[in-house]
C-alpha cells in the first residue's frame, strides 16, 4: 500500500479537486478555510454605510498593537494630536479639535467619553490584544445602533474564545523607552460558556519642546474581560489613562503643568432571545472619572477656562492654576427586534440613555489668592429618549434599497430647553455585475452639543444643533485578483459649532467635497498590496491636509510577516506658513520562531516625515508639532 | 482594504455562513483521511459530529459504524474502544492513545496537528506535505496528550 500511495494520491487530488484545477496542499486548504472563516465577513453591516475592513491577519502582520497604529491611515482622514495631545480622527481639512461625531465601539458598546461625546481622550492608543478586527463606517445618518448620532463609526470586535484556545503574552519595548505588558486569554470552558481577558499596561513616551515644558506622554491600564454565557454575553472593561496634556489650557501653548487622569469603567450585558435571536437588549453603566491640573504663568495668558475667564480681560481675575475632579455616569437601556423575510428585513428599537455630569471639586488661583467653587454648569443631566426603524427591502436579488428613521429628544436640566430631532437616511446598493457593485446613501443629520461644548461657550442656552446634509457613493470593482473603489461623499453642516475660542455656532454653512480611489491586488492569500488616494474640497481655511493616501504591502510566508506602509499627506497653508507634506513610512517584520513564539521589529516613521498638528496663538502666531516620533519597537510574543 | 461581497445580495450580506465553514472543515477531514489511508472511498464514522457535514462535503468518504470504519471522526475527548485511528475535530484537548491528528484553533488561525507516538502505532507514513505538522513533544500548542 506505501508503494503506491503517492500515485494514488495524485490520482485522487486529480479526481476530487477538479474543480479548482490543480491539487491543494492541506497547508493551501487551510488558508482559504482560515479565509472564508474571517468574522469580518459575519460582523459587517451594509446598512451601517460604506465600509473598510481590517482584518485580524491584516492587524497580526501590521504589528498593529494599538488604535493609533490602524487610525493613522484611515483614507479621507488624520490622525493627529489635539492641543490636549489626544490623537483625534479628524476629516481630511478640519481641525484637531474635541470631535463629536465620531463613536467607537467594542463589540455592543459605545465607549465615547461621557464629558465630550468624544472617544479618544481614553481610546486613542487602545490596545488592540483582545481584538479580532476592525470595521470602519463611513456611516452618516446610521441609525440601527442607536446611540448619538455619528458620521464616522469604528466598530473593534474582540476575539472569538473558540477561534482562539490560547494564553498569549507580549512585551514590547522601544528605543524611546516606552513599553508594554499585555496578556491575553481567550477559551472555551464548556459548550456555549467562553471567556476573553485582556490585561495591558502601556507607556508611550512622546519628545517634549520648550524645554520639556510641553510633553504628551501617557501610561495607560486597560482591562477587559467578556463573559459568554449560551446567548448572554457580560463585558467588564477598566480604562486608566495619565496624560501629560499637552498645550492644554494655556493660549501661549507653555503651561507651566498641564495633567490629567481619567478613568472608564464600564459593565455591559447583551442579552438575544427569541429563537432566531432576533430581539436584542442591551444594558450598560458607564463610570468616568477625571481630574485635570492646568498651570500657565499669566504673561502667557495664564489658563484658559471660560467660566473664569473675563471678558474684557482683566489679569487679577485670570486664573493662573485651575484644578478640576469631575464625575460622569452614564445608564443605557437598548432594545431592538429584526423582523425577516425572503426579501425584507425590519428593525424597530429604542433607547434610553440617562447622563449625568457632576463636578466633585473646582479650585483656582488668580493673582490675588485661591478659591474653590461648587459648580460650573447648571446643565449635569440629560435623558436621551431614541426610537428607530430601519428596513431594507430586496427589489430584486442584486439590488437592495435601505430606508431608516431615527427620532431623538434630549430632555435637559438646569433650564436648558429640550432638544428633538430626526436622522434619515436612503440608501441603495445594486450589484451591476457580477463584478461591479454600486452603494448610494442620502442622508440627513444632526449632531448634538456635548456637555463639554457648552462649557466651553458662553451662553451654552443658545447653543443650536448641528445640522448636516449630504449624498455619497461608492463604485466597486472586482476582477480576480484586481480590487477597484471610487467613493465620493458630499457633506453640507450648518450651525456647526467651534472653538473660536469660545464655543459657538459658525453661521456660514460649511461645505465639504471626497473623493477616493482605493485599488487591491491579492497575488495571493498570504501577499497584497493596497493603495489609497483620496482628496477633499472644502469652503473653510485648511487646518490639516486636504489630500493624500497610502501603500501597503503585505507579505507573509511560514517564518517571516513583512509590512510595508507609506502614508502620504499633503501640506498645506495657514496663516502664511507652510506645513510641508508628509511621507510617514512603516515597516514591520516578524520572526516566527516557532508556532508558539514569534519576535518582532517595527520601526515607526522611518522617515522622521510625520504629519503636524498646528495650532494658532492668541496673537495669530502659528506653532505646528510632529504627530508621530521616529520609533524602533522590538516586541516579544509567546503563545501558551 | 475594501472588502467586497460579490456573491448574490441579501438582505445579510455576506460570504460567510455556517455551512461554507462546514464544507472546508469536511474538505480538511477528507483530505486527511484520503491522505493517509491511501484509499480512494475510505470508510469512517462519526463521534459526536455532524455527519451532515460529512454526507454533504466529503463525498469521497463513505460512513459505516465504528467496527467497520477505517478512521474515526470525533469531536469530544472521549476514549475509544475500536483501536481505530481517531481524528479530533475542534478541540484541543484529548486523552485517548489512539488519536493521530487534531484539527482545531488556536490563536484564530485553523490548525491541524498529528501525534508521532500514536502515528506510529498504527504505522501510519504522512505524506511529506504533513512533516511539518507533527509533534514529537507533548505540550507542544497546548495538545494535551498522555500518549
Amino acid at each position: 500500500m506505501k508503494k503506491s500511495r503517492f500515485a494514488f494520491l495524485l490520482l485522487y487530488c486529480l479526481l476530487t479537486t477538479a474543480e479548482v484545477g490543480k491539487c491543494i496542499e492541506i497547508e493551501e486548504l487551510l488558508s482559504e478555510y482560515e479565509e472564508v472563516a474571517d468574522l469580518s465577513k459575519k460582523t459587517r453591516t451594509e446598512s451601517l454605510g460604506h465600509y473598510v475592513v481590517i482584518t485580524r491577519k491584516e492587524l497580526d502582520i501590521m504589528q498593529a498593537h494599538n488604535l493609533s497604529d490602524v487610525l493613522k491611515s484611515v483614507k479621507l482622514h488624520s490622525y493627529i494630536p489635539n492641543r490636549f495631545g489626544i490623537y483625534q480622527l479628524i476629516s481630511a481639512g478640519s481641525i484637531p479639535g474635541v470631535n463629536t461625531s465620531y463613536r467607537l465601539y467594542i463589540d455592543d458598546h459605545e465607549v465615547s467619553s461621557i464629558h465630550t461625546d468624544n472617544p479618544f481622550l481614553m481610546f486613542d492608543n487602545y490596545s488592540l490584544d483582545g481584538i479580532n478586527h476592525i470595521e470602519i463606517y463611513y456611516g452618516s445618518g446610521a441609525v440601527r445602533l442607536g446611540n448619538e448620532p455619528s458620521l464616522i463609526i469604528i466598530k473593534l470586535y474582540t476575539k472569538e474564545p473558540s477561534r482562539e484556545n490560547s494564553s498569549t503574552i507580549r512585551i514590547s519595548s522601544s528605543n524611546k523607552k516606552d513599553y508594554t505588558l499585555s496578556f491575553n486569554d481567550a477559551r472555551v470552558i464548556k459548550d456555549n460558556i467562553s471567556y476573553n481577558l485582556v490585561v495591558n499596561h502601556s507607556t508611550l513616551d512622546f519628545s517634549s519642546y520648550y524645554n520639556g515644558s510641553i510633553s504628551r506622554d501617557i501610561k495607560g491600564n486597560y482591562l477587559f474581560l467578556k463573559f459568554k454565557y449560551y446567548d448572554t454575553s457580560i463585558d467588564l472593561s477598566y480604562v486608566n489613562v495619565k496624560r501629560d496634556v499637552f498645550g492644554g489650557l494655556a493660549p501661549d501653548f507653555t503651561p507651566t503643568a498641564s495633567k490629567t487622569s481619567s478613568e472608564d469603567l464600564y459593565l455591559n450585558l447583551t442579552q438575544r432571545l427569541l429563537p432566531d435571536k432576533s430581539l436584542k437588549i442591551n444594558l450598560s453603566v458607564d463610570l468616568n472619572r477625571r481630574t485635570g491640573e492646568f498651570e500657565n504663568e499669566i504673561t502667557g495668558g495664564g489658563v484658559f477656562s471660560p467660566s473664569f475667564y473675563p471678558d474684557p480681560i482683566d489679569p487679577l481675575k485670570i486664573p493662573i492654576y485651575y484644578y478640576e475632579k469631575r464625575n460622569l455616569n452614564k445608564y443605557t437601556l437598548y432594545a431592538s427586534k429584526e423582523f425577516k423575510s425572503d426579501s425584507n428585513s425590519l428593525l424597530i428599537g429604542g433607547s434610553v440613555k440617562l447622563k449625568e455630569n457632576t463636578i466633585d471639586t473646582v479650585k483656582y488661583a488668580t493673582m490675588t489668592g485661591n478659591n474653590t467653587t461648587d459648580i460650573i454648569t447648571p446643565l449635569t443631566k440629560v435623558v436621551l429618549y431614541t426610537a428607530f426603524i430601519e428596513n431594507q427591502f430586496n427589489i430584486t436579488d442584486k439590488n437592495l434599497f435601505i430606508a431608516s428613521l431615527k427620532v431623538d429628544h434630549h430632555h435637559r436640566n438646569g433650564g436648558y430647553k429640550q432638544l428633538a430631532d430626526y436622522i434619515a437616511r436612503l440608501g441603495y446598493i445594486s450589484f451591476l455585475s457580477d463584478s461591479l457593485y454600486i452603494k448610494g446613501f442620502l442622508n440627513r443629520v444632526y449632531i448634538p452639543p456635548s456637555f463639554y461644548k457648552i462649557e466651553m461657550s458662553k451662553s451654552g442656552k443658545d447653543l443650536l444643533l448641528e445640522k448636516l446634509t449630504g449624498a455619497s457613493v461608492e463604485l466597486s470593482y472586482k476582477k480576480e485578483e484586481h480590487s477597484i473603489a471610487l467613493f465620493y461623499d458630499y457633506t453640507k453642516t450648518k450651525d456647526m459649532i467651534d472653538f473660536l475660542p469660545y464655543s459657538e455656532n459658525i453661521k456660514k454653512p460649511l461645505e465639504s467635497h471626497y473623493v477616493s480611489l482605493d485599488y487591491q491586488y491579492k497575488f495571493n492569500l498570504k501577499n497584497w498590496i493596497s493603495i489609497d488616494l483620496f482628496k477633499s474640497f472644502n469652503n473653510f481655511d485648511d487646518m490639516s491636509s486636504t489630500d493624500g493616501g497610502y501603500l501597503k504591502m503585505f507579505n507573509s510566508t511560514d517564518r517571516f510577516d513583512l509590512y510595508n506602509e507609506l502614508i502620504y499627506r499633503k501640506g498645506f497653508k495657514i496663516l502664511g506658513k507652510d506645513i510641508k507634506d508628509s511621507l510617514n513610512y512603516n515597516v514591520g517584520i516578524t520572526y516566527k520562531v516557532s508556532n508558539t513564539t514569534s519576535i518582532k521589529l517595527k520601526g515607526e516613521n522611518i522617515l522622521n516625515s510625520s504629519p503636524k498638528s498646528v495650532f494658532i496663538l492668541p496673537q495669530r502666531d502659528v506653532v505646528s508639532f510632529p504627530s508621530f516620533e521616529r520609533k524602533f519597537v522590538f516586541t516579544f510574543e509567546k503563545v501558551f | 482594504m475594501f472588502k467586497f461581497i460579490f456573491l448574490i445580495l441579501l438582505i445579510n450580506l455576506s460570504s460567510y455562513g455556517e455551512d461554507n465553514l462546514a464544507k472546508y472543515e469536511a474538505k480538511i477531514i477528507e483530505k486527511i483521511v484520503v491522505d493517509i489511508t491511501g484509499k480512494s472511498n475510505p470508510k469512517i464514522c462519526v463521534i459526536d459530529y455532524p455527519s451532515s457535514y460529512i454526507q454533504q462535503y466529503a463525498l469521497s468518504l463513505i460512513l459505516t459504524n465504528c467496527t467497520q470504519a477505517d478512521f474515526i471522526i470525533s469531536s469530544s475527548d472521549k476514549r475509544s474502544d475500536y483501536n481505530k485511528p481517531i481524528l479530533v475535530v475542534g478541540s484541543t484537548e484529548f486523552s485517548s492513545h489512539d488519536v493521530v491528528g487534531v484539527v482545531f484553533w488556536k490563536k484564530g488561525r485553523p490548525q491541524v496537528l498529528f501525534i508521532n507516538k500514536n502515528i506510529r502505532k498504527f504505522d501510519i507514513q504522512l505524506p511529506e506535505e504533513y512533516r511539518k505538522y507533527i509533534i514529537r513533544k507533548e505540550g507542544t500548542l497546548n495538545v494535551k496528550s498522555d500518549s
